[in-house]
């Protein structure tokens, strides 16, 4: 990452009663988060751009799936803009597991947590 | 001696202890020499007669308290070497404060719990990942057929 790139991140993610929107801004040293942890409650937090993967399996709500795991799909939409380049990623998630949208035709294909965090750890031009 | 074969250039710590079957890293960064290495951990312990659902639960309730930040990410059934056993990726911190990656594989076989855990920055995750993936694919526990 260059020393003087700066970065605009969204991440949407809705369930079944709410749809929060997370935004960040980040450059070289920080990220600046405001995470939306109820609708129109924002808490900001900052952390070194290392940790911005993790951040983000947190706020999509990432983690492994058990056989007798319930619960409502729901969906996420992430997109990052910077001066000359952008990037967007978006899947929907539930018991079944994680199925990615192409962002061009809209179709979905099944992944797994890890190539999706694989994603997301090289998310940062 | 762990049954494995390492990247070359990956250095093997000498004289692992107690459950620690083997230690090895990436090649030291002349040009970075306080970067974090990627490593690579054997270990084995007698699980004193527990099933491998219990071994691996009581892994699930330990790690979150060994490890900072702890996050799992993945969790699934894989085989390994000869036998049926998982696959578990987290992310944690370090003391030093890095961001990590843990990518283990474990298997449990007459009563030895094997496993061996690849720990890479999180950053570099999707570069390694292959290449432990490479390491573990080779990974006889308990010896080959």
């Amino acid at each position: 990452m260059s020393d003087d790139l700066l970065i605009a991140l969204t991440l949407r993610v809705t369930g079944p009663e709410a749809q929060l929107e997370h935004r960040a801004r980040i450059d070289r040293d920080v990220v600046l988060l405001d995470a939306e942890v109820r609708p129109g409650q924002l808490q900001e937090l900052s952390f070194p751009p290392a940790f911005l993967t993790s951040a983000l399996v947190r706020l999509t709500r990432m983690r492994p799936r058990r056989p007798d795991d319930t619960g409502p799909d729901f969906s996420w939409e992430l997109e990052l803009e910077w001066d000359g380049g952008s990037r967007r990623l978006a899947a929907t998630d539930g018991p079944s597991g994680i199925r990615l949208t192409d962002p061009v035709d809209g179709s979905e294909r099944p992944a797994s947590n890890t190539e999706v965090y694989r994603i997301l750890s090289t998310l940062l031009p | 001696m762990a049954d494995l074969e390492l990247p070359a250039g990956w250095e093997v710590l000498d004289d692992p202890t107690g459950e620690t079957v083997l230690i090895a890293r990436e090649p030291a960064d002349d040009e970075r020499p306080d970067r974090f290495r990627a490593n690579l951990v054997v270990t084995a312990v007698t699980v004193g007669g527990m099933s491998f659902r219990d071994w691996q639960a009581g892994t699930d309730e330990l790690l979150p308290r060994v490890l900072d930040d702890y996050l799992p990410v993945d969790l699934e059934k894989v085989d390994v070497g000869r036998h049926s056993g998982g696959r578990r990726l987290a992310h944690h911190a370090s003391p030093g404060g890095e961001a990590l990656t843990m990518e283990q594989w474990f298997v449990l076989v007459d009563d030895v719990g094997h496993t061996l855990t690849a720990t890479v920055e999180t950053w570099r995750y999707d570069e390694l990942a292959d290449l432990c993936a490479g390491v573990a694919a080779t990974w006889q526990p308990g010896g080959a057929a």
